[in-house]
């Protein structure tokens, strides 16, 4: 046998894991290769060393008291409370729950509460959300703003009144833009009411570039960050916020 | 006999009697410690560790089916729990590396006074991986067989084989100056006389 197998197969000597026809294999090496024979005999000391130094042995008093310590960790594990989830709350909250047998009637009416609230989160979820999308889209992004900006100026228009019309157009085009969302997202109601009633849109499109026009009026400075908040739109019965979603920054 | 004996405990301790249970512990505590401290090298870490052990399988007693050793089931149950609380720890150390860096340093089993020879060890023995500490624990200190060893640690018994030999490997680099100076030393007191066959 080859001195990197007896090397390896060493440590199985050393822990008699290996037979022993093996066992008086590898001595006989051992006893011919000097090589071995060291790491035999270093192998032998490291583990006498292990033995002899790692063990910690706590004092004396440690392991006389080890049951009394013990037997007290038992006795406090056995008077802690153990307590499910759904007792803790009954607890709290129900503590004189009256009627046992009432109990899944109680329970069923929770879960279809949850139900329900859960659907109706969704659905006012979703519109809110798509909403958001578009807005997050980036579509009246910071630099495209100041370039239209800056084209106004040059055409002898003031600051502020060249915001004014970059709101209104902003406005118009969110309209616009909301409304292919809507389309595009089968929520009929919102494009119904834009097709039909324009002259709605308009309004808020003037609302809002009024108040675009005074803030940044009131302002004066070139970076002037303004927003733009339109009032909440009422589609039928439905209130529809899009008050958000038409937050812009000039 | 002494199988028996231990078999008489264990059904007496199913039937809730603690004194029998007691004798178990007092005869494992030491291996239980020693295989936590092993693996922890912390006093205060292996002593938590070992207590926990014998309360847990206090518990898990009714569905011990005695179909290997109570010696080798204990040892499993405290490597198990031992494992779990080191990768807790770990995970810990990781998100608040600071906090537990001060804990390390306040532990008291640190300052004890350790001659070089045991500090290195220490050293070398902690830099190894935990499944190769406990390997060494069980073959090399406790003298269990790979077949043993194998059971505690749920592997097959070559995967003992080679963690022990990785783990020699790494102590021997580690301790190289140390092996050679206690080996001359031990062969001075006459040690080295009849080593081998």
């Amino acid at each position: 046998m080859k001195c990197d197998k007896i090397k390896k197969l060493i440590s199985g000597l050393l822990d008699q894991g290996i037979s022993e026809a093996l066992q008086q294999e590898i001595f006989e090496h051992i006893k011919k290769c000097p090589d071995c024979r060291s790491e035999y005999e270093e192998l032998n000391s490291l583990d006498r060393i292990i033995n002899t130094q790692s063990v910690k042995e706590p004092p004396k008093e440690y392991w006389d008291n080890y049951w009394m310590r013990l037997e007290k960790r038992f006795a406090e594990k056995s008077f802690k409370p153990r307590y499910s989830v759904f007792r803790r709350i009954k607890e709290i909250y129900f503590p004189f729950f009256p009627l046992p047998e009432l109990r899944p009637v109680f329970g069923t009416v929770i879960i279809a509460l949850l139900v329900l609230v859960s659907i109706l989160s969704f659905k006012v979820g979703r519109k809110t959300e798509n909403i958001y999308i578009m807005a997050s889209k980036g579509i009246y992004d910071q630099g495209r703003i100041s370039t239209v900006l800056t084209g106004y100026e040059r055409m002898g228009y003031p600051e502020s009144a060249a915001k004014a019309l970059i709101a209104q157009h902003l406005i118009k085009n969110f309209f616009k833009d909301l409304s292919l969302l809507y389309r595009k997202e089968g929520l009929d109601e919102f494009v119904t009411y834009i097709d039909k009633g324009g002259k709605e849109a308009g309004r808020f499109e003037s609302a809002a570039s009024r108040m675009a026009l005074l803030e940044g009026a009131e302002s004066g400075r070139k970076d002037y960050d303004t927003t733009i908040t339109i009032p909440d739109v009422m589609v039928g019965e439905k209130n529809v916020v899009i008050k958000a979603a038409a937050k812009h920054t000039l | 006999m002494e199988i028996s004996s231990e078999y008489d405990l264990i059904i007496k301790v199913k039937e809730g009697n603690m004194n029998a249970f007691r004798i178990l512990v007092d005869k494992y505590k030491r291996t239980v410690y020693s295989l936590c401290y092993q693996l922890t090298r912390n006093h205060a870490d292996a002593d938590d560790l070992s207590q926990e052990t014998f309360i847990r399988a206090h518990d898990a007693l009714k569905k011990f089916r005695m179909q290997s050793s109570f010696s080798t089931w204990i040892r499993r149950i405290a490597y198990n729990n031992t494992l779990n609380y080191l990768k807790k720890k770990k995970r810990l150390r990781e998100e608040y590396p600071e906090q537990l860096e001060v804990s390390v340093k306040d532990d008291p089993s640190t300052d004890l006074e350790k001659n070089e020879l045991s500090g290195k060890l220490d050293e070398a023995l902690s830099s190894l991986p935990i499944e190769q500490k406990a390997a060494v624990e069980l073959v090399i200190q406790e003298g269990l067989s790979y077949k043993e060893a194998a059971g505690i640690q749920g592997c097959p018994e070559g995967t003992v084989f080679w963690r022990i030999y990785q783990a020699r490997r790494s102590l021997k680099e580690k301790m190289e100056p140390y092996i050679t100076y206690y080996e001359r030393e031990f062969k001075k007191t006459g040690g080295g006389q009849n080593e081998m066959r």
